[in-house]
């Protein structure tokens, strides 16, 4: 089986950084990009199932990539990080066809729950015994 | 109890206000309870770490340097702080979980020719 492979799109670098290297050490395959070009060249090369997308200071430019994201992949699964104040954008972006919703800071273990329920698997190939 | 320990690579940030991740675990008596948690934070910002913490009922925080009004802020909160502690995270939450850490601690798996640079109260 492939590795599932996750777009994670902050304006901060250390932020996606961080997270792209815990995901790697659950076994999934994933890039980070920084803003809307970074992320659909970022889309065009690894072709992501899931976009994790961080919705702070500037939630329609969020929104925004998140449907250029799912224009070029109608498949791509969506989910956004909820900075402090982006409920109402939250919410947006589930009309819009996001998959979930959850809080920053960001408790990993929820992200790979809700990778796993998004990706409709019981686990990421290779997590199963990478990290409890 | 609830202990949340900053982290940096695989040792204790050397810096609260510049930590952008955290583990959060729950023990008694050297016991974890459940899994530990990991959180990523953000931003680095020591206002927003501070409104994790009480969100999150922390009873220990153990860190590295942090600055003195956050840390009377956490004493008058009624949290435990081990401040100004170096070496491995997972070493660090153990000992606090069996209630042997201490402020200042060098623990052994402190890597050498760590100065001590950025650590301690300012």
């Amino acid at each position: 089986m492939t590795r599932v492979r996750v777009l994670v799109v902050d304006a901060e670098a250390e932020f996606t950084g961080l997270v792209v290297e815990r995901l790697h050490s659950w076994g999934y395959e994933a890039a980070a990009a920084s803003d809307v070009d970074e992320a659909l060249a970022v889309q065009a090369s690894l072709q992501p199932e899931v976009a994790v997308i961080s919705v702070q200071e500037r939630p329609a430019r969020a929104l925004e990539l998140m449907g250029l994201l799912q224009a070029a992949d109608p498949a791509l699964k969506v989910i956004l990080l909820l900075g402090r104040g982006a409920a109402g954008a939250g919410v947006r972006g589930m009309e819009m066809g996001a998959s979930d919703c959850l809080p920053l800071p960001l408790d990993l273990g929820v992200l790979i729950d809700s990778l796993r329920k998004v990706c409709g698997r019981s686990q990421s190939i290779a997590s199963e015994e990478a990290e409890p | 109890m609830k202990i949340l320990v900053t982290v940096q690579d695989h040792n204790i940030a050397p810096r609260f206000d510049q930590t952008t991740e955290v583990l959060i675990a729950t023990g008694e008596a050297g016991l974890l309870q459940g899994q530990v948690r990991t959180i990523i934070l953000p931003h680095r910002s020591a206002e927003e770490l501070s409104d994790l913490i009480v969100k999150e009922g922390i009873d220990c925080l153990v860190c590295g340097g942090i600055e003195d009004s956050f840390y009377r802020f956490f004493k008058w909160k009624k949290i435990r702080v081990y401040d100004s502690v170096i070496g491995a995270h997972a070493e660090a939450l153990q000992l606090a979980l069996t209630g042997r850490l201490r402020p200042g601690m060098v623990l052994p798996s402190a890597r050498a020719g760590v100065d001590g640079g950025g650590y301690g109260r300012r």
